[in-house]
């Protein structure tokens, strides 16, 4: 699997400093996350549409499901 | 199962940030926690970091990416774990972190843990902790009723039943190379 950086609990003192840090900030942004959902909704509104899609189960055979 | 894994999508931890119950409170638990691996993608990584800067600014932003990157292992996809996202979002209304989450639960045998009301359709086939509060599931349900919200599956595949859906979207992930 593809881990490129990972917390470290092993390095206690670090690690417990920065959940420390993390904790506190609990409630700091309470504007936070609008951006998210406004992304979010914005990709699925823009990916093709439903008449873009092949028939219903057009391609979806038994075999072609599991090829 | 995966029971020691938990998937974070990109939601809770802006909820965190929020200060927003119930999900504050279940990512402090789980980040005190010893038994538990906290794994996301990097793509859920990369929603985070864009909503912090879009609405807080870099700084700040950089200041949330330098925390999570010591609390939480950011994980990077596969090939594997990228071609089950593109046959989420072909067979379900999902944005692509959407699919990037739940792509990343599939492939550890572990629940994803969020509130996008996408990931947590009933059609779903994959494992989830909800951690939206009791208004917030009422919001959605009631934008679902009213056709703001589209969730489950796309018309293509709404007819196969979920043996069907599970099998197509978690083939790449039980493909092995050959042996000669």
């Amino acid at each position: 699997m593809g881990v490129f950086d990972r917390g470290d609990p092993s390095d206690k003192d670090s690690y417990e400093a920065v959940l420390e840090e993390f904790l506190g900030d609990r409630g700091r942004y309470p504007e936070l996350g609008d951006a998210l959902e406004r992304t979010r909704h914005a990709d699925i509104e823009a990916t093709y549409s439903e008449s873009d899609l092949p028939g219903p189960q057009a391609e979806f055979s038994q075999a072609s499901v599991t090829s | 199962m995966a029971d020691g894994i938990v998937v974070l999508d990109a939601w809770p931890i802006l909820e965190h940030y929020k200060g927003l119950e119930p999900a504050a409170s279940a990512v402090a638990e789980l980040f005190e926690s010893t038994d538990k691996r906290r794994v996301m993608s990097v793509v859920n990584f990369t929603e985070v970091c864009a909503a912090a800067s879009v609405e807080r600014g870099q700084h700040e932003s950089h200041r949330i990416a330098t925390q999570l990157r010591r609390l939480v292992e950011l994980e990077s996809a596969t090939s594997e774990v990228a071609e089950v996202a593109a046959r989420l979002k072909y067979a379900y209304f999902m944005a692509l972190g959407d699919t990037y989450a739940v792509a990343t639960a599939l492939s550890h045998a572990a629940p994803v843990w969020t509130g996008d009301a996408e990931i947590l359709c009933a059609s779903r086939v994959w494992r989830v902790r909800d951690l939206r509060d009791r208004d917030m599931q009422q919001r959605h349900e009631r934008r679902r009723a009213a056709g703001t919200l589209r969730v489950d599956r796309r018309s293509a595949v709404a007819r196969l039943t979920n043996d069907q859906i599970a099998e197509y979207v978690t083939v790449p992930l039980r493909r092995t190379v050959p042996t000669t």
